[in-house]
Order: structure tokens, then sequence, then C-alpha cells
């Protein structure tokens, strides 16, 4: 292994989260959620959370494998 | 060489006999198509998240990817991590659509979304995949399952078994039962199997620390790099962070989530789209994770046991599933690891039967006979759910013989994944994609992706360093780049459909689409309380309810109401949605439904039920 075993990381969640953040902005110029409805905050919060939660989930194991 | 024992075989054969009783049973639930391909619309979000673990863990999970864990190391979960990025445009798009279109199938979208010739061509795609993805999975797990069964029944009862015999016995298990039970046996056999995989998973590990010294022991018997969680970014060819990434993070997640007929009709079975989302957090979040630790611990543990001197280095890669599971496996556990294994087929395989069934039913039955009665559609689901499995097991021998045509069917399935992928991606996020313009998705598409295989040149401008061998990953990133470039080429020079065409179609229009599936004005903006009433048999047909219960879930008459036994356990297979009447002036707890209603539900009168609120 020759690069930073943080590249994947980067590429992974950089590209990966464009299009997680493209079918959000998606869905809210489009009206098939709104940010003014409760439900609809809650169901983008649980994205956002879950999203953050696996980064740091890759984030800790790649820490803790000490290379 | 592994050594089975008697009663190895005694704990497959109870567990064959009991799933197959266990799907039987829930024959009793299956009164129409609706209940037979979508369960009634009725299933709890856990019961709905377990089976889609069941069927994305495959016949060759176990096997393949225990051989990269123990190749690469932790990365070997990669696949079954990077589902997220797409649950956007999967949750907040694809499902309300389908869902409230009612869509029963992906060629039905098509025609509604494009025209006839469309969906046509889907139908013909989509049945040659399934019913050679039927045969692959037999031939698969008799392929994996034959070396370990056959010397245990040489050695006891003297005969021998093949890849044929196990193939014949495990279709004929899935077809009795999803015969009997559609889609209710699917989901509830599929609970069970979900978890015999995950404790098959469990069980191997604990035993494999066990006999490393620790989980001390074990950690520090692995080097750095194999403990990444990620592989390295593009080399080697066979396995790297970027190949995986396209090939399956969009790739193989997209065409699960949005063309696999068996897993939309999983979550089409839902009590509702919220359900569904709450199954599919849960599934990305929790059980893959889950999942893929199951599936890969044997190679961890199998290099552990190499690096400390336990287990000899010259093993195959591909045999260290069944040579770490018979280091540690005492009788009657090495039997409950291939029933896991054999779980894991059946698993798939009866979504793929369901999924044949749905198609042929909704896209050819109904075309060629229409205006038939419920009954004889069932009969002809049911019916077809015995044909798919005997197509498969057809092509058992098949495969067996010719590898060409095991290799065309993997060609086949490269080459119409993006295409299929795209066209629904852009039908239903783009309004301005044109037929035209999926046509050339399709054939266009198709081709494009026909000449890498021949001439994979074609792919250099895309493989991101990866060598030539690993082309096969690289393929999805350009087929997506292709196909996405004729769509939207060939859209933007043709006339596309209206915007009243297209209501409730697209993601623009998914309040039509909510308009569409109730019949009146969406209620959904609020999310009431779900409360708990007494059932009474009333005339009603609908439910009514005292006006404080009616403002406690949020609901008027005329809006669409889930009434479900109070035994959470039961996920719903015990309830019924039907519309909100005029409310009553009675007991402020009771609700009131028509013995009809409550029949179809399977529900009990002046039991507790619990109501809420669906749109």
């Amino acid at each position: 292994m020759t690069e930073s075993p943080w590249f994947p990381f980067f590429y992974q969640f950089i590209i990966g989260g464009a299009v997680f953040v493209l079918g959000i902005a998606l869905a809210l110029r489009k009206g098939a959620i709104s940010m003014t409805l409760r439900k609809d905050r809650r169901t983008i919060f649980q994205l956002v959370a879950g999203y953050l939660t696996l980064a740091a989930f890759y984030a800790v194991m790649i820490f803790s494998a000490g290379v | 060489m592994v050594k089975g024992s008697l009663i190895d075989i005694v704990v497959i054969l109870i567990y064959f006999f009991a799933i197959l009783l266990f799907g039987s049973w829930f024959g009793r639930y299956v009164k129409s198509t609706k209940d037979f391909f979508f369960g009634g619309q009725r299933f709890s979000w856990w019961l709905i998240a377990m089976s889609c673990i069941a069927t994305v863990v495959g016949s060759y999970s176990f096997i393949k990817y225990s051989a990269v864990a123990y190749q690469y190391g932790f990365s070997s979960t990669m696949s079954y991590l990077n589902d997220w990025f797409i649950l956007p445009l999967f949750v907040l798009g694809w499902l309300p659509i389908i869902y409230f279109n009612r869509i029963i199938s992906i060629p039905e979208y098509f025609e509604k979304r494009f025209d006839k010739k469309t969906r046509i061509a889907g139908v013909i795609i989509l049945l040659v995949y399934l019913i050679g993805y039927v045969g692959i999975n037999l031939y698969t797990i008799g392929t994996a399952l034959e070396p370990l069964i056959d010397p245990i029944m040489q050695e006891n009862f003297g005969m021998s078994v093949g890849v044929m015999e196990i193939a014949v016995i495990i279709s004929i298990i899935c077809a009795v039962y999803m015969h009997a039970g559609g889609q209710t046996a699917v989901i509830m056999t599929d609970l069970v199997q979900g978890f015999i995989l995950l404790m098959a998973g469990i069980i191997i590990f604990i035993l494999g620390i066990y006999h490393i010294g620790g989980l001390n022991s074990f950690w520090q018997s692995l080097d750095g790099v194999f403990r990444l969680p990620m592989a390295s970014f593009n080399t080697p060819a066979e396995f790297n962070h970027v190949g995986v990434f396209w090939q399956d993070a969009f790739g193989s997640t997209i065409a699960f989530y949005f063309m696999n007929q068996g897993v939309l009709m999983r979550f089409m079975s839902a009590k509702s789209p919220a359900e569904s989302k709450k199954a599919i957090f849960v599934v990305v979040l929790v059980l893959m994770p889950l999942a893929a630790f199951a599936v890969s611990d044997a190679g961890w543990i199998g290099r552990s046991m190499v690096n400390l001197g336990l287990l000899d280095k010259s093993v195959n890669p591909n045999h260290i599933f069944v040579a770490v599971a018979s280091r540690i496996a005492v009788p009657g556990l090495f039997g409950f690891l291939l029933a896991a294994l054999t779980a894991a087929l059946m698993s798939t395989i009866d979504t793929l039967i369901n999924a044949v069934a749905a198609i042929t039913v909704n896209d050819i039955v109904r075309e060629a006979a229409p205006g038939r009665d419920d009954a004889y559609y069932l009969r002809w689901a049911r019916f077809v759910s015995f044909v798919a499995a005997a197509l498969g097991l057809l092509l058992v021998p098949v495969y067996t013989q010719f590898d060409s045509i095991y290799v065309a069917h993997g060609a086949f399935t490269a080459a119409i994944t993006p295409p299929m992928i795209i066209t629904i991606l852009l039908g239903a996020f783009w309004k301005r994609f044109t037929t035209p313009g999926a046509f050339a998705v399709m054939a266009g598409g198709s081709a494009l992706i026909i000449l890498s295989l021949f001439k994979p040149g074609v792919i250099a401008p895309f493989d991101q360093g990866v060598a030539l061998q690993g082309y096969t990953y690289m393929r999805a990133l350009y087929g997506f780049v292709v196909c996405m470039g004729l769509g939207i080429a060939v859209s933007l020079i043709t006339k596309p459909k209206s915007d009243g065409a297209l209501a409730g179609l697209v993601i623009d229009s998914i309040r039509d689409a909510k308009r569409l599936f109730k019949g009146a004005e969406p209620n959904d903006d609020e999310t009431g309380e779900k409360i708990l009433c007494r059932l009474m048999v009333h005339e009603n047909d609908g439910i009514s309810l005292s006006r404080e219960s009616l403002e406690k879930i949020k609901a008027k008459p005329g809006d669409i109401i889930y009434i479900a036994d109070d035994r959470w356990w039961f996920g719903g297979i015990r309830s019924v949605q039907c519309r909100a009447l005029e409310h009553h002036d009675g007991d402020g707890d009771a609700c009131y439904m028509s013995e009809n209603l409550i029949h179809q539900g399977n529900l009990t009168p002046q039991r507790m039920v619990v109501i809420e609120k669906v749109i």
C-alpha cells in the first residue's frame, strides 16, 4: 500500500456525499418533501445522521487499524 | 476434508421440514393477489428489514466474502456498508412513487411512464434475468453443499448426493411454501432464515475467538493493513476500493433497491411508506453491518489462525469458510452451519420466484386475459411459482455442462443492469426524459456495454488506474456514463410527455401519486399518535372512531387508516387498511368495523387493536 488509508475514505464520502446531497436537494426542489413539515425535517435529519454515523464508523476503524 | 456426522444430517432435515411447514402455514393469510404479492400491504418495519437481509445474503455469500476477508481483511465489508448514499433518492423519490401508484412490477411502471413497447422490453429482460438467476442460485448452492453433504451421506447411508439432487430438494421446498403462502411466506420464512444467518456468523466468531485464545490475541495476530476497513484505492485489480465503490455502492445497490422486483415487493408490503422508510434505515445502518460481519468473520478468524500457526497456510481461500467451520464445529453445529448456507439460498430464491410470478401475472396474464376475477389471477400466481422453480431447476444441468451459458448469463446481467437502472432513475427523477430516450438507453446502452465485453479498451477512460483485469468492476461506471449520456442526448431532441400524462410518476408530482392512491386529497402533513381501541362489529364498510380518537390520530373521514392486532409480535399479519368514516358518539375507546373487514384483516372482535393514520 502506497497511498494514505484516508484517500479511499475521502473519495467515498465526497463522491457518495455529492450523490447523497443531490438526492435531498432534488426532493426539496421538486416538492417531494418540505422543510416546513416536521416529519420531513425529521427524515432529513435521520438521513444526515446515518451518513455521519457511517463516516464516523469508518474513521474510527481507520484510526484503530494503526497504519 | 470435512468430517460431518449423522447428527448434522438430522439437523439439516429438521431445518428443511420446519421451514416447509412454517412457510406453508401462512397460506391461510392469502386470499387475493394483493396478499400473494404484497402480503396485503400490512407488515411492520422489522419484518421487512429482517427479510431484506435474508435476501441480500445469497447462497454464495459465506463462501465468497470469507475468501475475500481471508485475503484482504476487514475491507471485505465494503460491499455491505456503502448503501447509504443512494437512500435519499430511494426514500424521498422512488419509494413513494411505486408505493402510491401501487406499481406491481417495473415493466408496469415503464408502460405508465413511457409506453407499451418499453414495458414489453422490460418484461423480457427481467424474466430472462430472474429465471436465469433462480438457476444460478440453485447451481451455486448445489456446488457449495455437495462436497460437504456427500461424504456424510456416503459414510452413513452408502449413497451419493450430487448437485442436482440438492437443487431438486431445495427447489421443491421453496416452490411448495411459495405456492401456499406467497409474499407472506417469503417474509416470514426469511425472518427465521435471517436470524439463522446472523446466528451462524456470530457462533463462528465466538468459537473462533475461543480457539485463538481471546480477542486480544485475535487483534494482535492481524497486521495493520489487514485491519483497514477500506481496500487499497486501485490495486490489486481483483479487489480494490474504487472498483467496489462504483460496481457495488452504485451499480449493485441501485439495482437492489430500485430494480430488484423482489425487494421492491418487500417494501410495497409494508403498511405504509413511512414503515418502509424505517425498514430500509434499519437494514442499511444496523443489519447490513451485522450481515457483513456474519459472512466475513470466518475469513478473519482463518487469517488469524494461519498467522498463529493454528491452520495450514496453504488453505485455498475459497475453502476458508469450511476449513474454519470444520475446525470449530462440534457434532450438530456443522449441520447448523450447513443449514445457514441453505437458508441464505432459500431466502434469495423464494424472493426471485415471487418476483417471477408477479411479473408473469401482472404483465402477461392480466394483459392477455383482462377483467377476470382475482381468484383466477391468484391461481395463475401459484402455478407460475412452481413453473419458475422448475425452469430454474432445468437450468442447473445446463449450467453444469456448459460453462459458457453460465458466463453468458453473467454477461447478460452486466449488460442490462446499467441501462435498466438509468432508465428508472431518469424516468423517476427527470420529467424531460422521453420514451425514445428510454429506448436509446435500453437498446443503445446495452449494445455499448456488450461492446465493452469484447473491446474492454473502451472502459480505459473510466478506469481510474485500475488494471485491465479489474474492468469487470469499472464497467459499471462506464455503463452509467454511456447510458446517461444517451438518455439525456436523445431526450433533449425528442418531445417529452405532458405534465398531466406524468402525474404521480415522477418526483415532481408525488402529491398527485398520493391523491391517486387515496382517491382524495392526501392528509399526511401531520403524523398523529397510535391509539388503542376495542374492536366492535358493525355494518360499516370502513372504520368508525370516536371524535377524540380521530383527533388523536389526526385523521378525517375518508382518510386511510391502519388497524392491527395489539400484539406487536404479529408484525402486522393480523391487520387491515380501510377508510375512516364519520365519528360515532359512543364509547371513546371503541371502534366499529364490518365483519368482512375484520375477517380480511384476521382480526378478533372485542380485542384491543392499534390504530394509526396512513394517509
